[in-house]
């Protein structure tokens, strides 16, 4: 939830329901962390965030006192966030040509990678280290981003997460799969550049 | 070079991907949502969404609708040849039924009207409306004009 003084809504002459500002300000932040994981992109999840919330205020009157509104705000995010991936990136239709073309691997074997002894990131302070795993989830592409997301953050099983994206159970864990090891590796790499970091936002 | 196994690797990045706080909303979300929906708000009905039309246009709308797919469909079953003339005049019975009542029920309270009103030549009648309705299409044209050399360029 914002910290910071609330945008008072009398200043823009906005005839909005009070109990509808409060209700945004409660769900605003997960509503924006959700798309942003999805989509990796700060306006495109600002833009899908403001949809989200025109689509609650319509039925306002269902969700104000509803106690699975968090759900229901959760499941409207992602479905829009991923409609807006397949429906506006190219790059959703090759998909399965990166399959034939890299998908050897499946999700057997071991993965090979320099990994550090203990923990990820283990020497960055909380606020580095939220910075770089944000970072290194928006470097990763849309196709192991997406069901990473999914899978780690909305607790998605395999198949419900193929049957959402349209794709076969196998490409899904081997897109997670191939997803944990670029963005591992991505992590390992800001940890030992750490020194270079500079906030983007 | 360490190696993992899928279920190694699965289990250190969850931990780093759960320990991730959510990200704070842009504070300019709130009033891009408010401002969106003043806007919407300060739209006439026709401009919105169905759902927010009136009761009573929407019903309207409904029962006019139904009326020009009903007649569609008819018509195109007749001209395919699926059904003759007699069918579809049988299908239509009602609501010639119901346009000649409500014929009936106008001519009769127009006769109502007629008893208490003395009595207007229908030249005037006519010429009334047509009065009335060229101050409408004035009207029209005059805001119209005003909108668009007012508003439309601001």
């Amino acid at each position: 939830m914002n910290n910071e003084t609330p945008v008072q809504t009398e200043t823009t002459g906005i005839m909005t329901p009070v109990d509808f500002t409060i209700f945004m300000r409660n769900y605003q932040d997960m509503v924006y962390s959700t798309a942003v994981r999805l989509l990796g992109n700060d306006a495109q999840a600002e833009d899908i965030s403001q949809e989200v919330f025109l689509k609650a205020y319509e039925r306002y009157d269902d969700l104000g006192s509803s106690p699975t509104a968090g759900g229901w705000l959760k499941t409207v995010t992602t479905n829009m966030a991923i409609n807006h991936l397949q429906r506006y990136r190219k790059r959703w239709s090759f998909f399965s040509d990166l399959v034939h073309r890299d998908g050897d691997g499946e999700d057997s074997g071991e993965v090979e990678f320099a990994a550090p002894d203990g923990d990820f990131l283990a020497d960055l302070n909380q606020g580095d280290r939220r910075e770089w795993v944000d970072r290194a989830l928006e470097e990763l592409p849309d196709h192991q981003r997406v069901p990473l997301v999914l899978y780690h953050f909305e607790d998605e099983p395999y198949d419900e997460i193929a049957r959402r994206l349209g794709v076969s159970l196998s490409k899904v864990k081997t897109d997670i799969l191939r997803g944990r090891t670029a963005l591992a590796q991505i992590l390992m790499r800001s940890g030992t550049e750490h020194e270079s970091l500079t906030p983007q936002r | 070079m360490a190696r993992l196994t899928p279920e190694q690797l699965e289990q250190k990045i969850h931990a780093v991907l759960r320990e991730q706080p959510m990200r704070r909303a842009p504070m300019s979300l709130e009033d891009r949502v408010l401002g969106e929906i003043t806007r919407r708000q300060a739209l006439p009905w026709w401009h919105q969404s169905f759902s927010f039309w009136p009761t009573p246009v929407r019903l309207a709308f409904l029962v006019i609708a139904s009326g020009l797919v009903a007649v569609a469909l008819l018509f195109s079953i007749q001209l395919m040849g699926i059904a003759g003339e007699s069918a579809v005049q049988n299908v239509f019975q009602p609501v010639v039924g119901a346009w000649q009542t409500l014929k009936v029920a106008g001519t009769a309270i127009a006769g109502l009207f007629s008893v208490s009103i003395p009595e207007i030549s229908s030249i005037w009648l006519y010429a009334g409306l047509a009065v009335l309705g060229g101050a409408y299409a004035v009207m029209l044209g005059l805001v119209a004009t005003a909108y668009r050399i007012l508003w439309q360029h601001r």
